[in-house]
């Protein structure tokens, strides 16, 4: 199992509970976002400096993540068949979906720990991003006894 | 028919309204009599031994009604301009620059065009339609190629629409398939799709022949045609795309900001990177509010806003009896480097 395509299945799942128009671009977006967190978690911690005019080459570095998420997931279709692979492989799928949850909430929490954001704050991004995630669970739920 | 005293004159035209013959008759019991026949070649030139005139002569003749021979010059008076039939072109521009030559007449194709008022294409059935220009340089719609309606051009004739779109209301299938409709479009209905108001809509086939349009039950209750609806619903989801990709920029730029400030200026940028992360989030599922988010953040931006928020500001001071001598010199507007 390839854990970076499976955590794209498994948000893209979430995220077409209620984004049925451009869900692929906003996972990849999101995979990006999360990406972005790591690296930047893993630049501050090292020590290097980083100075205002860093601003612009940070961009360029999210939208370069996008645009080769884009053609790894996006380009051609191929996230079609991925989807569909992962959907059918039911193994383990609780411990996975745990893994994937883990992933999303360590990463941000330790990177806006790593910014020296306020415990408030992060308390309140991660509460919306839980809610964001339950209300996709319950849809799905919902969905799946109709 | 014309009346004119005791006398009753029929014309008789062809399929392009060309008067080719008169046949007059009075009221003193006479028998009708040829008042005047004409052939003409196809720009409208009477063949020379084929016109026949028993006195005056007939005040229509290429183009019928459209076009009075004028007395001076022999030419065909239009509404708008002088059209010379020997050598099938006009004597003078063309108003709405329909062709590669502004002198070129009837799309080049008088057998089936005619031209009411000097300016514009119009079959034979009267439809008015953008003709060919006869050197094959014409891209636009043809009766070929696109769909009319009344004569106005409705879009390109597809043998397939298929629309989708997000969440939002779904028209049910006799209204997607009704032929009824109105023709305002406004921007309120250009947003509601760009925020995706509408789930997804399948039209079997924009006929040819029909007018196929689809309702969209907004508050405004306006619809949109066909193929106006497709370059719409790409310009929603490009929007969202782009609305989704803007918010994850506008994060960065506030963590890198968030990094690299210290003091009590940190704080308010913590404040923005928190506001930032959650509207990303909730964009991410919801892409209209990415939409919004980046329409206002481009907004507040320009130089406009923060011009009317200084001016709102000072008014309030001026309100309150603050005067510009209390005013701190620091709050007086200056463009943002």
């Amino acid at each position: 199992m390839n854990f970076y395509e499976f955590l794209f299945a498994r948000i893209h799942s979430s995220l077409y509970q209620t984004n049925k128009s451009i869900t692929e671009w906003s996972t990849i977006v999101s995979i990006s976002i999360l990406l972005f967190f790591n690296i930047f978690s893993i630049v501050l911690s090292s020590n290097i400096k980083i100075t205002p005019d860093d601003s612009d080459s940070f961009k360029f570095l999210i939208l370069a993540i996008i645009g080769l998420n884009y053609f790894y997931f996006l380009y051609k279709k191929r996230y079609i068949s991925l989807l569909e692979k992962y959907k059918e492989n039911k193994k383990n799928l609780f411990l996975k979906n745990l893994l994937v949850l883990a992933y999303i909430f360590i990463s941000t929490i330790s990177f806006f720990k790593i910014l020296g954001l306020n415990n408030k704050y992060t308390i309140v991004i991660v509460c919306v991003y839980g809610l964001i995630i339950l209300n996709a669970y319950l849809k799905s739920r919902k969905n799946q006894k109709v | 028919m014309i009346s004119k005293k005791n006398k009753v004159s029929n014309q008789l035209t062809d399929h392009l309204g060309n008067v080719r013959a008169v046949v007059s008759k009075d009221n003193n019991g006479n028998a009708a009599a040829l008042v005047s026949a004409t052939d003409y070649y196809p720009f409208g030139m009477p063949m020379p031994s084929r016109q026949f005139v028993n006195g005056k002569p007939y005040r229509y003749g290429y183009q019928g009604e459209f076009a009075e021979t004028d007395e001076e010059t022999g030419k065909s008076a239009f509404q708008l301009r002088l059209w010379d039939s020997r050598i099938g072109r006009w004597l003078t521009t063309d108003p709405y620059g329909q062709h590669s030559s502004p002198y070129l007449g009837m799309g080049n194709n008088p057998i089936r065009n005619i031209d009411p008022d000097g300016g514009l294409c119009v079959d034979a059935d009267g439809n008015s339609i953008p003709c060919p220009d006869g050197y094959g340089a014409f891209s636009g719609p043809t009766v070929d190629t696109g769909v009319f309606d009344n004569g106005n051009f409705v879009g390109y004739g597809l043998d397939e629409i298929t629309i989708t779109s997000s969440k939002g209301i779904t028209p049910p299938i006799a209204v997607q398939n009704s032929l009824n409709f109105d023709t305002n479009s406004n921007a309120m209905a250009y947003l509601g799709l760009a925020l995706g108001q509408l789930e997804k809509i399948n039209i079997g086939q924009l006929k040819k022949s029909g007018d196929y349009r689809i309702y969209y039950n907004n508050p405004s209750g306006s619809s949109f045609k066909g193929n106006q609806y497709v370059i719409l619903h790409n310009v929603g989801k490009y929007a969202k795309i782009g609305g989704n990709i803007f918010t994850a920029i506008d994060l960065v730029s506030k963590t890198v900001k968030v990094a690299t400030t210290t003091g009590h200026k940190q704080e308010m940028a913590t404040q923005n990177l928190a506001a930032s992360a959650t509207i990303t989030g909730v964009s991410m599922a919801y892409p209209p509010i990415g939409i919004v988010f980046t329409v206002g953040t481009i907004m507040t931006n320009t130089d406009a806003y923060r011009e009317g928020l200084h001016n709102a500001k000072v008014a309030k001071w001026r309100k309150n009896n603050l005067g510009p001598y209390r005013m701190p010199q620091n709050l007086e507007f200056k463009q943002r480097d």
